[in-house]
């Protein structure tokens, strides 16, 4: 499938979920990149990506500009920030009631995604202060935890990771074990629900939430990594220049992260009562858009994995 | 991952549209967008039309995305595929 998509598979037994499997399939668009120059790539990239378009542009602009030394301290670019504020909104006004059979906030959400557009916070914290969303109901059994990837940035990223690998680009982990990152990554239980509005009422009151931060820096000879804050969470390219063309290019996005075989979502499932499959898959349908991947997900039960 | 596809709107009911595009025909919330009508191109990804696209996107962008399938399937030279740029060496 072209645009990817994000697998879970599970086996029931004995009435508990005995075996899960949880895989990233996206295409590599690297082959494309390769043997390009600088304003190729940045060409090609501005046209692959359909979400989160700011932030990739951004993030090879700045790789590229750090492969020759020109890095960039931790700063808010205001640009990838609205477009991270709009996803919360689309998140919070229309993905969360729709998945708890509330009606989708539809007006609310042209009325205010226009606000963030134009970076008009006071409209929106108004807006913000007067609304009343229902609670998602809190099941008292929840038990997902997350472990959250810590804030980073280009250069603290540089002394964790010396260099991307592809092996690192297709499962990353934090001290080597999976971590979250984006929204859930907040919030420890399924509570995480309401991050997204406390995103939004913190950028709407003035402050300057993770979303849209942005830096890079130098990693080795010819080599430029920038780091980026998404809506999703934290999205990293690192690129490689040679004679002025792209040597190699690599991608880690926020649902490589949210969506390791051995992350929070994996280990949540493993025993998980089985027999109510209905429930279950209510369940998992709440956690994956908290975990928001990127690509279209599909949910298999097995005989067998 | 973030790829999305053209896809041609071709009836509008309320906040969705049914499109069709790369062989697919799909019904896409269309609340990102104003003013939806059928014939508009749009670019659509995990259920909704985020951008319309002018009819010369609409061929770059499914242009592009063939060349993805094309790397996939081991083809080397992708000029064809991103026309306009410069090419590969």
């Amino acid at each position: 499938m072209t645009t990817g998509q994000v697998r879970i598979k599970l086996v029931s037994s004995d009435g508990q979920i005995s075996s899960v499997q949880i895989s990233c399939e996206r295409p590599d668009v690297t082959p494309c990149l390769r043997g390009q120059t600088k304003a190729g790539v940045l060409q090609r990239i501005s046209l692959l990506y359909a979400l989160c378009g700011k932030a990739q542009l951004r993030a090879a602009q700045l790789a590229l500009a750090a492969s020759t030394g020109q890095e960039c301290l931790p700063i808010i670019d205001t640009e990838v920030q609205r477009e991270a504020m709009r996803e919360h909104l689309w998140h919070y006004l229309i993905v969360l009631p729709e998945l708890s059979g509330q009606t989708p906030q539809n007006q609310e959400f042209v009325r205010a995604v226009k606000w963030i557009a134009e970076g008009r916070r006071a409209e929106l914290h108004e807006w913000l202060n007067g609304t009343q969303l229902a609670l998602i109901p809190q099941d008292e059994e929840s038990s997902f935890v997350s472990n959250p990837l810590p804030r980073l940035d280009a250069r603290s990223s540089r002394a964790v990771w010396p260099r991307l690998t592809e092996a690192f680009c297709r499962y990353p982990t934090w001290r080597g074990v999976p971590a979250e990152t984006g929204a859930i990554s907040r919030i420890n239980t399924i509570k995480g629900t309401h991050a997204r509005f406390d995103v939004l009422r913190s950028w709407a009151s003035g402050e300057e939430p993770n979303g849209g931060m942005v830096s890079s820096v130098n990693v080795a000879t010819g080599v430029g990594r920038a780091l980026v804050e998404t809506a999703r969470g934290l999205l990293m390219h690192e690129v490689e220049l040679d004679g002025g063309r792209i040597a190699d290019y690599k991608i880690v996005a926020p649902t490589e992260w949210n969506f390791h075989p051995k992350g929070a979502l994996a280990t949540y499932l493993l025993g998980q009562p089985g027999g109510d499959r209905g429930k279950l898959e209510r369940r998992i349908a709440h956690l994956v858009a908290e975990l928001d991947p990127c690509v279209p997900w599909t949910l298999e039960w097995c005989e067998t994995l | 991952m973030c790829l999305g596809i053209p896809m041609q709107v071709s009836e509008v009911e309320g906040a969705f549209a049914w499109c069709v595009g790369r062989g697919r025909r799909e019904r896409l919330n269309i609340l990102w967008l104003e003013a939806v009508v059928p014939g508009d191109w749009v670019y659509a990804v995990l259920g909704q039309a985020r951008e319309k696209l002018s009819p010369q996107q609409v061929t770059e962008i499914n242009l592009a995305l063939d060349g993805v399938e094309a790397a996939l399937l081991g083809v080397r030279n992708l000029n064809a595929y991103f026309p306009g740029f410069m090419p590969q060496k």
